[in-house]
């Protein structure tokens, strides 16, 4: 089945996104870019030019490089809003016979539609070209506040690129859906929309599979752009005081200068401090002149504080005005905040919207491709069912093994979808160890005793040998069905064990989520006990190898080396019993961890003596082979 | 005159033809059934199979992408310094101050950048205009067909054949009394 494509149709730049692997993924263009500016022109060689080609030639091409028609899309040329946009408008625009608005292309007239379909157009031709299939149905977004007139006439714009358009989507309502809100019964949402040239704020309420939209405000010509323009007026200015020059007249110099004004305010969501570097910015008599100017974040939000106050004052307003002009609900009645459009990166507009609130705002998506991808959900939610016939599970919880010390080693960690297996070797934990106990788990906490207990089995009959030696192969495998099968092998004799288990995903909801609390509440002292125990196994197989060690070497190093490396693995042994019985119920503290840790670090040098006393004795060419580290391996069955 | 035991016999018989039938009709539903789901499991079956394939085949593709473009970012941020690097050549070359020293370190960063695919678009002078791979900033007067080159303002680069920089232009227009 074809592919629904989701679009943003911008005022300054579009996006497209499709379901890709039942994952919403942003489609690049044929440039590579991950937006498409929505610009179309006519060049002077009368090719027809859209995106970012487009704006490449906007500068000598003024009169025929179409851009912002999303303000002119299913208007009346009477529209106050149309009056006022023609006013600044580069590009000449009349009454067309129906009332509406046209549009000088060359020597045609467009109507606005018609524009918005070549950059439709390209997005299609591009988005098949990407993924290697037709496209021809799409959900294309629109601002909250569009109404019938504009609707219909993007959906026509649409057809026109030959797209069968299926739904028409509310831009926050895409943003709600990106992040999955639609799920959430009777919540009341604000849609914080930021982008270059628009500011939208959208109230919604979601109710049983339906999102409403209860107000919308903003201002329709406030963005990112005048914060860029902001911050270029301040360099410009600061440089005439500095050299008494100005580079606003210098077509180069500007273009340089709109860049690292980008680039800075960009570096400043992150960093404190940035620099505007331009060398050779112009020149005068003396020679060439550079532009080095340091801005602050503080001095950013300085210029463009009444740019933020202002859009707090418009959320306000939107929010608690008593309808139409607002949805009428106080502030404290919103559950959920969007941010959207690349400007609510911005530090100062995310505190703003924050303290306003008092809750932290949705922001992981990428805020430039947040309704591009919410278009996409939505495509998928009317595409549906047909791929879903085979249904596939994941398991909620991780199922683990109990290795030495009581430390659950995950086997098939939690959201794995299933059918799936896994198989591992593990080894014993005492030399001569004639059975391993296998203890399988379920839960997220990293000790044993913390999950809940799905099966114990053992497997007996190992051969002696030495930890570490014999080579158990344990095979973790969960049907369709949820039924997970374990079963030990001993490799060396063959002989193996095995269990079923119906239940191990058919934990109630509760019970899932109780327990994911607790790994959550639990996380810091889970990690300090578990810290504690990989060093304690670390010192004790260390004192194990070192002991061997001294057997293996015999008469080769003298007694007072033995001595001192005795001395130190009895350290090793004492310390931590003294650690366990003190904290037999307790939490081993830092400094126990670090206690063990330090006589274990201790008795490693120590033992290096042994490796020195032997080259000594050997004196030769031929000396022994050096100390392989420590060979203990990972994990052991606890017995 | 046959007795109730035949009877009942007879009744039998027939009713196990009945009865025969019913269940051969019922297995005849049951085939057609697990046939029906045979046919879509079988095909969910083989549309996943594909899927993986398929999957596996976009993570190829992306990943050598990964790995093409994986520095783009930092090789974007760097772009700024070679065309600041042919800034001072060309302002020293006008005060007739040329520096071989500062030519050499230019080219020493152009080269390492090679290496990892990145490309100075060579542009001459002359070639028409073209919004694939250049921006135009101005326009001037000229002798000549209009929409052409006049001069390189910055050069273009591009990044394993993809454009990362277009080249900034100077093009021609028609002279106004012409």
């Amino acid at each position: 089945m074809a592919k629904i494509l989701g679009i943003d149709l911008g005022t300054t730049n579009s996006a497209m996104a499709a379901l890709l692997g039942g994952e919403p993924k942003i489609i690049e263009n044929a440039e590579g870019g991950r937006t498409t500016p929505s610009v179309a022109a006519l060049s002077k060689s009368n090719e027809l030019l859209v995106g970012m080609l487009a704006k490449r030639q906007a500068v000598t091409n003024p009169k025929n490089t179409i851009f912002s028609v999303k303000r002119l899309i299913g208007r009346k040329f009477s529209d106050p809003e149309v009056g006022r946009d023609k006013a600044w408008l580069p590009y000449d625009i009349r009454e067309s016979s129906t009332g509406g608005v046209e549009i000088k292309l060359g020597d045609d007239w467009k109507t606005p539609e018609e524009i918005s379909a070549m950059i439709l157009s390209k997005l299609k031709k591009d988005a098949e070209a990407k993924l290697g299939e037709k496209i021809e149905e799409a959900v294309i977004t629109v601002p909250a506040y569009f109404d019938d007139s504009e609707r219909q006439a993007t959906k026509t714009a649409g057809e026109i690129a030959g797209l069968k358009v299926q739904r028409i989507l509310n831009e926050p309502t895409a943003a709600a859906l990106a992040y999955g809100l639609n799920k959430k019964k009777n919540e009341k949402i604000v849609v914080y929309d930021f982008g270059g040239g628009t500011f939208d704020i959208s109230v919604l309420e979601v109710g049983d599979d339906t999102v409403e939209v209860k107000a919308t405000g903003g201002d329709t010509h406030l963005g990112g752009d005048d914060f860029d323009k902001r911050i270029i007026e301040y360099v410009v200015n600061e440089y005439k005081k500095q050299e008494g020059i100005d580079v606003s007249k210098d077509p180069l110099a500007i273009q340089r200068l709109r860049e690292a004004a980008e680039r800075a305010k960009h570096e400043l969501s992150s960093a404190f401090e940035t620099e505007i570097n331009l060398p050779y910015i112009t020149s005068d008599a003396a020679g060439p002149k550079h532009l080095l100017l340091k801005v602050t974040r503080a001095k950013l939000e300085e210029l463009v504080k009444d740019f933020i106050d202002r859009s707090i004052e418009l959320i306000k307003e939107t929010v608690t005005s008593a309808s139409p002009k607002g949805a009428g609900f106080t502030i404290a009645e919103i559950d959920e905040v969007i941010l959207v459009g690349g400007q609510t990166r911005m530090p100062k507009i995310q505190e703003a919207v924050k303290t306003l609130f008092g809750k932290e705002p949705h922001q992981g998506i990428n805020p430039d491709e947040v309704v591009a991808i919410g278009a996409a959900v939505q495509a998928g939610i009317l595409q549906g069912d047909v791929k879903d016939i085979l249904l596939l599970d994941v398991t909620p919880l991780t199922l683990a093994i109990e290795t030495y010390g009581g430390v659950a080693t995950p086997m098939i960690s939690k959201n794995t979808t299933v059918p799936t297996a896994k198989t591992q070797i593990f080894s014993t934990a005492a030399d001569n160890q004639p059975s391993v106990e296998i203890h399988v788990t379920q839960g997220e906490r990293p000790m044993s005793a913390d999950n809940k207990t799905l099966a114990r089995f053992i497997l007996e009959g190992i051969p002696p040998a030495p930890r570490g030696t014999p080579q158990v192969e344990v095979a973790f495998d969960i049907d369709a069905n949820g039924i997970l099968s374990v079963s030990a092998k001993d490799k060396a004799t063959g002989k193996s064990q095995s269990v079923k288990i119906q239940a191990s995903s058919a934990l109630s909801k509760e019970e899932i989520d109780r327990l994911k609390q607790e790994a959550a509440k639990h996380q810091a002292e889970d990690e300090k006990r578990k810290l504690f125990i990989e060093t304690k196994n670390q010192a004790e197989s260390l004192a194990y190898f070192a002991e061997k060690s001294l057997k293996e070497a015999g008469e080769k190093v003298k007694d007072d080396i033995k001595q001192g490396i005795q001395v130190k693995i009895d350290a090793v042994r004492n310390t931590i019993k003294d650690v366990e019985g003190r904290t037999k119920d307790a939490l081993p503290s830092d400094v126990d961890t670090e206690t063990v840790k330090r006589v274990a670090d201790e008795l490693s040098s120590e033992i290096q003596k042994i490796g020195q006393a032997m080259y000594n004795e050997a004196k030769g060419p031929e000396g022994p082979k050096p100390e392989e580290g420590n060979t203990a391996n990972d994990g052991g069955g606890s017995a | 005159m046959p007795n109730d035991e035949e009877l009942k016999k007879e009744a039998d018989g027939q009713n196990s033809s009945a009865a025969g039938e019913e269940e051969l009709t019922e297995l005849k539903e049951k085939l057609e059934l697990i046939s029906r789901e045979r046919d879509e499991y079988l095909n969910g079956w083989r549309r996943t199979k594909a899927d993986l394939a398929n999957y596996r085949q976009q993570e190829f593709t992306r990943l050598e992408e990964m790995v093409k473009f994986g520095n783009e970012d930092i090789l974007r941020d760097i772009i700024p310094v070679i065309t600041n690097f042919d800034l001072a050549v060309a302002a020293l070359k006008k005060q007739g101050r040329e520096d071989a020293g500062i030519t050499m370190i230019r080219n020493q960063l152009e080269e390492s950048l090679k290496r990892r695919g990145l490309e100075r678009v060579p542009l001459e002078p002359g070639k028409l205009f073209d919004p694939a791979k250049e921006e135009v900033l101005l326009e001037e007067e000229a002798d000549g067909p209009p929409g052409r080159v006049l001069e390189v303002l910055e050069d273009g680069f591009t990044l394993h054949g993809k454009l990362v920089k277009p080249a900034r232009v100077k093009i021609s227009k028609e002279k106004a009394n012409a």
